[in-house]
């Protein structure tokens, strides 16, 4: 049934493609605008059904912007240059430094130690490690050093398939790290990307730490509602599923490349929170990137392993999208044929475009999702006086917050692919807190962003 | 009666293990050769997931394929154990029970010469050792003399 879908949906983005470049069905609208409306229908059929890989959409978006005479080529390829891209990219190798040195794996096996007493603590343990790791480095690669740690703990405590235990286990492993990946711009290319087409488009700067301000909260409330969770699916008798039969494990004492990597973390962080007016927030990650280089922690072979280099062109022509889309007028015709369903509450809007950014991210990559949804969001920003900060924030923070499906997120497919739950579980479960993530983050939009100095 | 049943980590469904089942119960006495073939691929609904996600680097990826191979081999490994013991409690005779590397086809080739069974029994492949079932109509192959 799933292919038929995705066939479905990537015929109609074929059609609509044809439709807009050609016939020109919107009479009011320039050649330009229309033919970029075409685009982002084709793109996004793209990035859902991923009929071609990720990077390689990418890189066709780079082609058509020109052909379709929407940019020239060299505003076209400069966008491949954003500041985004170079945050993302000095961010996946500063990353690198955690995974290859192992300093990931001692921090998570160390923390668990602390939550071995009954099975309720070491699925927080479990999801707390998750959420903490995905603050400083991306969700997707907590989520793939994690998996061996979890599987190694059902084996040790002998936990079925099916069973709740292990479910709740998995499952647990997922949410923190979706969790703890929207808390800061570092658990993911979602942020970095916001961000750098807020500026693109705009001229408007967030810093690391403004950011965080507004994400993190997010980040906890959710997280409290994730832990509520697990204490209440967790039955007594799960109670005596404990880790103190975890043999205990002695780590030698920190290597010097691991104390090089907390090292530059420091400086890196130090940069972004304190300096960031006078040095831009890409620079300070690539000076964390070389400082690793030149400190021998990593080399350029364990950059080129760690880091997927195709997705940077995804991303790239995720920011050229978005950035053509509302120059040449079709995010204002996009946002207020929206509007005319919405009238001008801007409170709804940002409740809506929430609410859309929380389901499309369940079915496409939460990049893709935020890359489509964020230039209607500038057209509707740009039509009725609604801040571009809150449009931003609005759209990218849920953007990161799939839970059902595991096709939303690589935590969630990495979770999955270990076998201990069906995707039946995750929808059952995934709900629930997809819910509870949307109303806290009404609450946050109503009552904590104008606090911040974001009045809606 | 000499009966085959060969399975790996992407090829074993319960249908097939039910049929083995009744056939024993059926023939009231049989002899049978159970072998698990660990196989090195993953299956290709988690390969495809973890290959269109795209943004795992290349070390990473291998990293976790090398953890789900891993942990599908430690599965299929236990899934022979409990097949043995229950085909033991059906009145089932188990001549072999074990694992046995290399490649499918050549194994079967070897194991049909050696034993010459009266019923070979090998579930088609689909994701029985991970807990999505392939819909799939037909969910093993037989062979009787």
């Amino acid at each position: 049934m799933f292919s038929r879908i995705r066939k479905g949906i990537l015929l109609l983005g074929v059609f609509l493609f044809l439709f807009f470049v050609f016939v020109h069905p919107i009479p009011s609208l320039s050649t330009e605008a229309q033919n970029n409306i075409g685009l982002f229908f084709l793109t996004a059929s793209l990035w859902t059904t991923n009929y071609l890989p990720l990077p390689v959409t990418g890189l066709l978006i780079f082609v058509l912007l020109p052909v379709l005479k929407i940019l020239s080529p060299s505003d076209s390829f400069r966008l491949l240059g954003n500041r985004a891209v170079f945050f993302i990219l000095g961010a996946f190798i500063l990353s690198t430094g955690l995974l290859r040195t192992g300093l990931a794996r001692r921090i998570a096996l160390n923390f668990l130690k602390i939550f071995r007493d009954d099975f309720l603590k070491t699925l927080r343990g479990v999801f707390l490690i998750a959420f903490i790791l995905s603050l400083f480095m991306p969700e997707h690669a907590t989520a793939a050093i994690l998996l061996p740690v979890v599987l190694e703990i059902t084996h040790i405590l002998s936990i079925k398939r099916g069973s709740r235990e292990g479910k709740l286990l998995f499952l647990s492993l997922a949410w923190g790290a979706v969790i703890g990946g929207i808390g800061t711009m570092l658990g993911g290319a979602r942020a970095p990307l916001a961000v750098g087409m807020l500026y693109e488009t705009f001229g408007i700067k967030m810093s690391f730490i403004k950011w965080s301000l507004f994400a993190l909260p997010v980040a906890l409330a959710v997280g409290g509602i994730a832990i509520l969770f697990q204490t209440i699916f967790v039955r007594k008798a799960d109670e005596k599923i404990t880790l103190n039969k975890l043999p205990e494990q002695k780590f030698p004492p920190l290597k010097r490349e691991e104390k090089y990597v907390i090292i530059v973390y420091l400086i890196t962080l130090f940069l972004w929170v304190f300096l960031n007016k006078y040095i831009p927030l890409s620079l300070s990650a690539l000076i964390g990137a070389i400082l690793l280089f030149a400190t021998r922690t990593v080399k350029w072979k364990d950059a080129q392993d760690y880091v997927n280099w195709g997705v940077i062109i995804m991303y790239g022509g995720a920011i050229a999208l978005g950035t053509s889309f509302v120059k040449s007028g079709a995010a204002t015709w996009f946002a207020s044929s929206i509007i005319s369903f919405t009238g001008n509450n801007p409170f709804l809007i940002l409740a809506l475009l929430s609410l859309f950014s929380i389901f499309l991210t369940e079915f496409m990559s939460n990049t893709a999702a935020v890359a489509l949804l964020l230039p209607i969001g500038f057209g509707i920003s740009q039509s009725f006086s609604i801040t571009p900060i809150a449009v931003t924030l609005a759209i990218t923070i849920p953007g990161g917050l799939a839970f059902m499906l595991p096709v939303g997120t690589p935590p969630n497919a990495i979770a999955y692919s270990a076998g201990y739950y069906s995707i039946k579980d995750s929808v059952k479960y995934g709900v629930l807190l997809n819910i509870s993530s949307w109303f806290i983050l009404l609450l946050f939009i109503k009552f904590l962003w104008p606090l911040l100095g974001v009045k809606i | 009666m000499k009966i085959l049943f060969v399975f790996t980590n992407l090829r074993y469904n319960e249908d097939a293990f039910n049929y083995l089942i009744d056939k024993i119960k059926k023939l009231g006495r049989a002899s049978c050769y159970i072998y698990f073939v660990p196989s090195k691929a993953i299956p290709r609904k988690l390969a495809s997931w973890i290959l269109y996600m795209g943004v795992l680097g290349e070390k990473l990826t291998e990293d976790l394929k090398e953890t789900l191979r891993k942990e599908l081999i430690m599965r299929g490994e236990e899934t022979l154990d409990e097949i043995c013991t229950r085909v033991k409690l059906e009145g089932g005779v188990v001549e072999e029970c074990r694992s046995i590397k290399g490649e499918l086809s050549n194994i079967l080739e070897k194991l049909y010469k050696e034993i010459t069974p009266d019923l070979v029994v090998i579930p088609r492949e689909g994701e029985a050792l991970f807990e999505e079932k392939e819909d799939i109509d037909v969910k093993f192959d037989y062979v009787e003399k």
